[in-house]
């Protein structure tokens, strides 16, 4: 059975289409990255896997239980990092997690969890006064409050120095490694490439790729740019290379031609500038991870 | 259920941690020592009927301010600060979220206008003034009542209100259209209309009696001139008066319906608004 099924799931609100048609399968044990600029859809697919938004048509399942119907036996099996979250009414930590465990129907130690997410020595504080650090942290560990099966976390990263976004993506393959299936959005790459297995990549409420992290390199591998130094460009170079095969784009930036192509077009676009002309550099690199999510998300500009 | 009793303890014991409602509980309880005293200071001319009834009504309208400003945030106000994505990402259902608020707010509300009367009770006693028992726990009883009325409205309220802003305007509405007896400005405001925009002359048809009868702090003194008739002056401010005649909706029965109904449909209307919203 998968954790998460979506199927033709869409959303409007008023004039707003937030997701269109977003059909997604997310296997259990996974670990899913949930990638995509800011309004692509991801909160609101979240949203919609929570019950806090219903969808205008479509439907999804968590663990084959409907996400309306079925929403509080979802939610016990589930932990969640909400996006906009508040902390409850004037608790300290320690209760917020007591509470979460209490609401979980488990048992558990709401310190040693403190601990996990690093807050421990704060425990006793109330939580209106942390920082957005530590509250991010602490919705963390009421998250795994109860060892949930499915972990759902949106923008877990948001508000983390370097030192607790590497404990939440320890935490992330803690979780995975016991089987829990993670589901997780983020608009930066890194965080998603680092722990996840695969990626499905959101852009304006439509799934625009989804791939292994593998899969994804290969892909932008195939492409590259290379860019090349002359003393000046010469009259007709761009259009000879624009013509060629495997060229998708031309730009001069100075004196430098700028050309997107396929790998294996690069050695044809070398030889037509040193027919040309002066040819005074040349470096060539591969399309990265970025340059793909930019160039999926449309957001060359 | 027991996640419905989580949610009320919860909202039980935020009050407690909220310092701004120590000055409120110490108000109440300068009231009731008040109350107490005062009638204490006259044993003999005090009859035992006296605290409760200054008791209910100095609740009727120190309970209900107290009840709608400590209530009309509640569930909006958790809607704002992120609260209640929190909640409903852990499995709490809408349902336990607004009926458990509804009841975490009664209790701390009750717990506040019983100890006041209580209090004034036991002082005066103590000085030496009669105190009719009866009275008293009347006093309480009822008293409960109309804050769950009150709770009811406001929560209601803020469960169906959308910002912060809308319910604070709802809560004003509230102090107008119940305590400030707006209410009863209905029927005479849709007569004038049907009248041609001229006052009407002649008695008040039915309808318009019947819906002073149900405002809810009449509907709670109907129901007290069944039980304990001298209380009933307790609430001369807050409601307009018995009709003659005693007709079907001025009976104690028909009062009890009507204030069942005050405290189960307000809460119940704003469940159902915030059932269906998105968040």
């Amino acid at each position: 059975m998968a954790a998460i099924e979506i199927s033709d799931l869409s959303k409007q609100f008023g004039s707003v289409t937030a997701l269109q048609n977003l059909d997604l399968t997310v296997e259990e044990g996974e670990v899913f990255g949930f990638l995509g600029p800011n309004g692509a859809g991801k909160s609101t697919t979240i949203d919609i896997l929570l019950n806090h938004v219903r969808p205008t048509a479509g439907s999804a399942r968590v663990f084959g239980m409907d996400v309306q119907d079925e929403s509080i036996p979802v939610r016990e099996r589930t932990g969640v990092l909400p996006e906009g979250y508040g902390p409850l009414g004037r608790m300290t930590g320690h209760k917020h997690v007591e509470f979460a465990l209490q609401a979980k129907r488990a048992d558990g130690d709401p310190q040693a969890i403190l601990d996990r997410v690093g807050i421990a020595g704060a425990a006793d504080r109330r939580v209106e006064d942390y920082s957005k650090g530590m509250k991010q942290r602490l919705m963390l560990g009421m998250a795994l409050a109860g060892d949930p099966d499915l972990l759902v976390l949106d923008e877990p990263t948001t508000g983390l120095d370097p030192n607790g976004a590497r404990r939440m993506r320890q935490i992330v393959q803690a979780e995975a490694e016991r089987d829990t299936t993670v589901f997780f959005s983020s608009h930066i790459l890194e965080q998603v490439e680092a722990v996840c297995d695969r990626v499905g990549i959101l852009n304006q409420g439509h799934l625009v790729a989804v791939d292994t992290i593998d899969g994804l390199r290969e892909t932008a591998g195939a492409t590259g740019q290379i860019r090349v130094a002359m003393a000046s460009i010469p009259d007709g170079l761009i259009e000879t290379v624009q013509d060629r095969d495997g060229v998708t784009s031309v730009a001069v930036e100075g004196t430098t031609l700028v050309v997107g192509c396929e790998n294996a077009a690069k050695g044809a676009v070398v030889s037509d500038c040193y027919g040309a002309g002066i040819v005074e550099d040349v470096e060539t690199s591969e399309a990265s991870l970025e340059d793909l999510f930019v160039s999926y998300t449309g957001g060359e500009n | 259920m027991d996640r419905l009793l989580q949610i009320a303890r919860k909202d039980f014991t935020d009050a407690i941690r909220d310092r701004q409602l120590y000055a409120l509980g110490a108000l109440f309880l300068l009231v009731g020592l008040g109350i107490g005293y005062l009638a204490g200071s006259n044993p003999d001319t005090a009859r035992g009927v006296d605290v409760p009834r200054i008791g209910l009504g100095a609740m009727a309208f120190l309970g209900s301010v107290a009840a709608i400003s400590m209530s009309y945030n509640q569930i909006v106000g958790k809607r704002a600060s992120g609260e209640l994505r929190v909640l409903l990402s852990l499995p709490f259902s809408r349902t336990e979220v607004v009926y458990g608020t509804f009841l975490g707010r009664l209790v701390l509300v009750v717990a506040m206008t019983t100890t006041s009367i209580a209090i004034a009770g036991v002082l005066a006693a103590a000085l030496g003034a009669p105190v009719s028992a009866s009275a008293l726990l009347a006093a309480v009883v009822f008293a409960a009542g109309l804050m769950a009325v009150f709770v009811s409205l406001s929560i209601g309220l803020s469960a169906g209100s959308v910002n912060t802003t809308r319910a604070a305007a709802g809560a004003f509405g509230l102090f107008i259209v119940f305590l400030f007896r707006l209410w009863e400005g209905v029927p005479v405001a849709v007569r004038y209309v049907l009248n041609g925009f001229s006052f009407p002359s002649g008695p008040s048809p039915t309808w318009a009696m019947v819906w002073r009868q149900i405002q809810p702090i009449a509907a709670v003194r109907n129901v007290i001139a069944g039980v304990e008739p001298d209380l009933t002056v307790a609430l001369v401010a807050y409601a307009p008066g018995l009709p003659d005649g005693e007709p079907y909706y001025a009976e104690p029965w028909f009062g009890a319906i009507i204030v069942i109904a005050w405290i189960v449909l307000p809460v119940t209307l704003g469940y159902l608004k915030l059932r269906t919203a998105d968040l």
